[in-house]
């Protein structure tokens, strides 16, 4: 039985995880690495494929940053074909969650990733790393968390990882605890020296205060997001000073069009078009079509948010992007019974066809 | 006089031209910066004159830039004449994408002034209380504080400096504008133009030094992989860039994808490899996409949520590639884009 | 990478290959690729005996993708293309590697020679893997010719056209033929002839407007009340003049015909030739021919053989009835992509492009474009792909290269 094995090890987290990646590096249990390291430059951060076990020292597993969403790179990487050897991934839950989602529209590969994740504590807004306060920032990172992980109540990975580290917990531990979830994890930790197998209680019980603390958070957010009977008013007013920069799509790991809808030559409002408008109105915004690429985006992402807060975190101008999207999410998701990333098996709800929804909307 | 008050002199003077221009039928429509909700600037195009009641035709931030705006509605020619108020760098960019037939100019008249800069949009946040102050370089964004092309472009220039409070005349069009308004006055404009080239000396010297610091900062190639080592690639430096107009940019070609195994071959090559991959391909990509055209307007500074001094480091490319082919974006519309033109003795000089 | 059944034939060229690159290591090398099923080698492919050895190995193997190793495509592409096609492969499904004119007759050390073969012919099949079949299509010709030009050279080419039963349209901006002063009987002679025959019809006083179209099917705009002349061939027979300085240019108004055509001319305005001594009265746009002084300066003997080479090129391409086949490998604009800069309307040597104002978006002419790929090149959007040059096919050739 697998359930609730864990391996402990009374070194730091940071360096059990650095001495399991060495190892499944020079076993060639895996090819290469998939992880966070911190560049030439201090305070900024990246993801890396590594091969050379020496440069493992750099890695940094679960440090609180997103550079950019883990589910993005990996589908980068795997979009036009799997890996052919193993390769180790760390990667947080909402990024997985992310990644299945993309795995199930053609946009990557699960095949031969080994998912190492994490109890996630939460990531701290690129913005607040690049100035002074950044050593202070770091050190109080729970209270410096992104708007979306401190309302995020799915931070303890699902099915698609092997192991789990647990890092976010209700009482500090002393040394690693790193929670098994399949063969290949339990094959991996045996050979792991200066370490001891156990059975622990379910993650779940380690973590209880924090859910209840997450799901607090969440409802205060979903609260103070316009809700549906706000109206297009208040819509309009959070959008006002967006710059048009389509940061926030670019960075989202789910928008993965080629080129996005909202930039073809078929939806772009014409000149002609624009110009009559604007006759129409007395006075009009341009360039056009900021609030329809908004909304769009909208609907188009929705039923398949993870809720990973990266929109916000690029947005120049500070416009709430997630807290706008989580709270959609939760409606769209909610009714259509459809939760992304738990199951790989689980089709997209628009790909679906229920008949029973049919009656739904014809009675 | 105060900045607050200057921008506002500013504004009231350049409100007054369009409602004129607009209530006497001159022009048929005008786009301006108009006050939006939450301190916001929208560019608005504006047919009924009392729509310009909240016209602010020189706000302290620039959120879009304005030939962006006029590329959105006039790639084909305007039915009726456009009276489009811009800063000079909007006015330079939109002279640009005129050549790149963007913009159809036939129709449209730009309106610029002295401009006194612009406020980062990460500082001007809600209260927004900071006021650009030409005197006070540390109120501006970086690239507006070494801009050396702050007034005198366009059509028509609104000249508050130098004791002058008028607008200036700049093309026959823009002479033919201030005729029908009945605004033509002779002014003796040589003191406002010894303002002009005072404030460029000073300029120059601030960009001058900052080109020092960049090439010092960030030497060579492994110089640049260091500047753009905190890329997230978010792509908004482009997205904003008035020069970028493609549609799909060449970096997000399906094309240019590559299969697993060359990540790994390259991580192999070096015991890693960074992803999201190609950030120096991207940025040196589009310089050398964009560069000859780039007006310095620092839209892609601004809009960096990685603090990356981008702006500054493309204005600084621009400054090489277009002294290369003697070309100075935006300032005349019958130079023709280098890239396109084709002469003879090119030719020579490569060969010999 | 390649999956499909794919047959590599590598040439020795008699001696000129074999006896420079070991071609046995090279076969034997590239069987291993995936996808290869058939890695042969043979004396002589563009021998009678080799061509059909290799249609016999196509269809015996049922190949879908052919890779030949052997000397430049500009020598034999055309005859393995020829090969393909009754093999029922499509032609464009080939790809030759040239081991010739770039390893065997370049690189005199044996190892290094064969080692870049093998590089050129893995770049060959990775970039197979990447071909789409291509569709050959065609248009139905106009056999009616117009000519520029009613003067000694525009009378008598169109005289020999018309002995050969073809309908012509003279256009000439005087109000009466000729031109030619020394040989007035000549001209006299000529014009009573062009008068008497139905085949011909003299339009004078008048100037092409606009001129569009292609090869087999041009519309010549004569002016606005006048009715459009619709043709399959141009001959432009306007002589010439002399400068101040005595040089010999091209006619008065000649240029902006040229413009119209955009054929591109010499410093003196003579149209260019597609080649000076193979093809000397055809221009570089096909369908659109140049003779007696039009071309340059000549006597009237030259002046009189240049019509007749003209009327006979016209005669042997513009047959009644024929259809004109179109290049293939033409250049194709995405609507979604174009942002309507036109970038391309200017390095286009062949007109092919045109811009589209309702759409705001470029557009290939197929029947004009000649797949030089120019545009696709110049286009800052990626919005112009040149078939059979892909970006993604020669980035798996240089994969393959560089392996």
């Amino acid at each position: 039985m697998i359930e609730n094995s864990v391996l402990i090890s009374t070194s730091s987290t940071l360096d059990t995880m650095r001495r399991l990646l060495t190892q499944l590096l020079e076993n060639r249990e895996v090819d290469s690495v998939f992880a966070l390291r911190e560049t030439r430059q201090e305070g900024r951060y990246c993801y890396s494929l590594i091969t050379d076990p020496s440069l493992v020292s750099e890695v940094l597993p679960f440090h609180p940053v997103m550079p950019v969403q883990g589910a993005r790179a990996l589908s980068n990487l795997t979009i036009t074909e799997p890996f052919d050897r193993p390769v180790a991934a760390l990667l947080r839950p909402c990024e997985i969650r992310a990644f299945v989602e993309n795995v199930k529209q053609s946009q990557g590969s699960l095949e031969n990733i080994f998912i190492i994740s994490c109890t996630c504590p939460g990531v701290i807004p690129a913005s607040r790393l690049l100035g002074e306060e950044r050593d202070e920032v770091l050190r109080n990172p729970d209270e410096n968390i992104r708007n979306a992980c401190r309302a995020c109540t799915e931070f303890i990975p699902g099915a698609q990882a092997d192991m789990t580290v647990i890092i976010a917990s209700d009482k500090p531990l002393d040394g690693a605890v790193i929670y098994l979830h399949s063969e290949r994890a339990v094959e991996t930790a045996e050979k792991f020296d200066s370490c001891t197998l156990e059975k622990g209680p379910p993650p779940t019980e380690l973590t209880s205060e924090l859910l209840e603390a997450r799901g607090k958070a969440l409802k205060e957010l979903l609260r103070d997001i316009p809700a549906p009977g706000d109206g297009l008013r208040s819509l309009v007013s959070l959008f006002s000073a967006c710059i048009g920069c389509r940061g926030c799509r670019e960075a989202c790991p789910l928008c993965s069009c080629v080129l996005c809808d909202y930039e073809t030559a078929r939806t772009a409002h014409s000149p002609e078009l624009v110009r009559a408008e604007a006759k129409r109105k007395g006075s009009l915004r341009v360039p056009s079509g900021t609030l329809q690429f908004q909304l769009g985006r909208l609907m188009h992402i929705s039923p398949i948010c993870t809720s990973c807060g990266q929109c916000s975190d690029v947005c120049p101008v500070d416009i709430p992007v997630s807290d706008i999207f989580i709270r959609a999410a939760n409606l769209v998701q909610e009714s259509l019974n459809y939760f992304p990333g738990r199951d790989t098996d689980d089709t997209p709800p628009l790909a679906t066809f229920v008949e029973k929804e049919l009656l739904d909307i014809t009675d | 006089m105060s900045n607050t008050e200057s921008r506002k002199e500013i504004n009231s003077i350049l409100i007054d031209i369009v409602e004129k221009a607009l209530g006497s039928g001159i022009i048929g429509s005008v786009m301006v910066p108009s006050r939006g909700p939450e301190n916001s600037f929208p560019w608005t195009l504006i047919s009924d004159v009392s729509a310009l009641e909240r016209a602010e035709p020189l706000p302290p931030v620039m959120s879009v830039h304005g030939a962006k705006a006029l590329a959105s509605f006039t790639q084909s020619p305007s039915d009726g004449r456009l009276l489009a108020v811009m800063r000079p760098c909007e006015a330079r960019a939109a002279v640009e994408l005129s050549k790149l037939e963007q913009i159809n100019l036939d129709n449209i008249i730009l309106l610029t002034m002295d401009c006194p800069g612009a406020v980062p949009l990460s500082e001007y946040g809600e209260d927004g209380t900071i006021e650009p102050d030409l005197h006070h370089p540390d109120t501006l964004r970086p690239l507006c504080r070494q801009c050396i092309e702050f007034t005198s472009k366009g059509d028509l220039c609104l000249a508050i400096h130098g004791g002058l409070s008028m607008v200036v005349p700049l093309t026959t069009r823009g002479d033919e504008l201030l005729d029908s308004l009945g605004m033509k006055a002779e002014s003796d404009t040589s003191a406002w133009k010894e303002w002009a080239s005072g404030l460029g000396q000073e300029r120059e010297i601030t960009r001058t030094e900052s080109t020092d610091n960049l090439q010092k900062a960030y030497n060579g190639l492994q110089g640049l992989i260091e500047a753009f080592s905190g890329c997230i690639s978010c792509r908004s430096c482009r997205t904003v860039c008035p020069i970028c107009y493609c549609r799909l940019c060449f970096i997000d070609m399906k094309d240019r994808r590559s299969p697993a195994s060359e990540y790994l071959e390259r991580s192999r090559n070096s015991g890693a490899t960074r992803l999201m991959s190609d950030t120096l391909l991207f940025h040196i990509g589009r310089m050398a996409h964009m560069s000859l055209s780039c007006v310095s307007c620092g839209m892609c500074e601004d809009a960096c949520p990685s603090d990356i001094p981008i702006g500054r480091l493309v204005s600084m490319v621009s400054d090489n590639t277009t002294e290369l082919f003697d070309y100075n974006a935006g300032s005349n519309s019958e130079d023709p884009l280098p890239l396109n033109t084709f002469r003879l003795e090119e030719l020579h000089e490569y060969e010999d | 990478m390649p999956s499909t059944r794919t047959g590599v034939f590598v040439c020795s060229c008699g001696p000129n290959i074999g006896e420079r690159i070991d071609i046995e290591k090279i076969a034997e090398e590239v069987s291993t690729i995936e996808g290869v099923v058939l890695a042969e080698t043979h004396g002589l492919l563009c021998s009678p005996d080799g061509k059909k050895y290799l249609a016999l190995k196509i269809t015996e193997n049922k190949l879908e993708r052919v890779v030949i190793a052997a000397c430049s495509p500009r020598e034999h592409e055309v005859t393995f293309m020829k090969v393909c096609e009754t093999a029922g492969l499509n032609p464009f499904m080939m790809q030759m590697a040239n081991i010739r004119e770039q390893v065997a007759w370049v690189t005199p050390d044996r190892e290094s020679a064969t080692v870049k073969a093998l590089k050129l012919v893995r770049g060959a099949i990775n970039r197979t893997s990447r071909h789409k079949p291509l569709a050959k299509t065609s248009i139905v010709c106009n056999p009616e010719v117009a000519v520029i030009g009613g003067g000694v050279a525009g009378m008598s080419a169109a005289l020999i056209l018309a002995d050969a039963d073809r309908m012509i349209t003279i256009i000439d901006r005087s109000s009466s033929l000729g031109g030619y002063k020394d040989n007035e009987k000549l001209v006299e002679y000529l014009a009573e002839r062009v008068a008497g025959r139905s085949e011909i019809t003299v339009i004078s006083e008048c100037e092409p407007e606009e001129i569009v179209g292609f090869f087999g099917n041009f519309i010549i705009k004569l002016g606005e009340d006048s009715d459009e002349l619709r043709v399959g061939s141009i001959v432009l027979a306007t002589g010439c003049t002399v400068d101040e300085s005595g040089r010999a240019v091209a006619a008065e108004g000649f240029s902006e015909i040229t413009e119209m055509l955009r054929i591109s001319t010499d410093e003196n305005g003579f149209p260019n030739r597609e080649h000076n001594s193979l093809a000397p009265v055809s221009t570089l746009i096909d369908g659109i021919y140049v003779t007696g002084c039009a071309g340059g300066l000549c006597s009237l003997k030259e002046t009189i053989s240049r019509s007749e080479a003209v009327a006979g090129t016209i005669l042997s391409s513009l047959i009644p009835g024929r259809q004109v086949e179109t290049e293939p490998r033409t250049s194709v604009i995405s609507e979604t992509l174009c942002r309507g800069c036109r970038t391309c309307l200017e390095v286009c040597g062949y007109g092919a492009i045109s811009f589209l104002e309702e759409k705001l978006v470029c557009t290939v002419n197929s029947v004009l474009c000649k797949g030089c790929g120019n545009c696709a090149s110049a286009c800052p959007s990626g919005a112009i792909k040149a078939q059979h040059f892909t970006p993604d096919q020669i980035r798996y050739q240089m994969a393959g290269l560089l392996r």
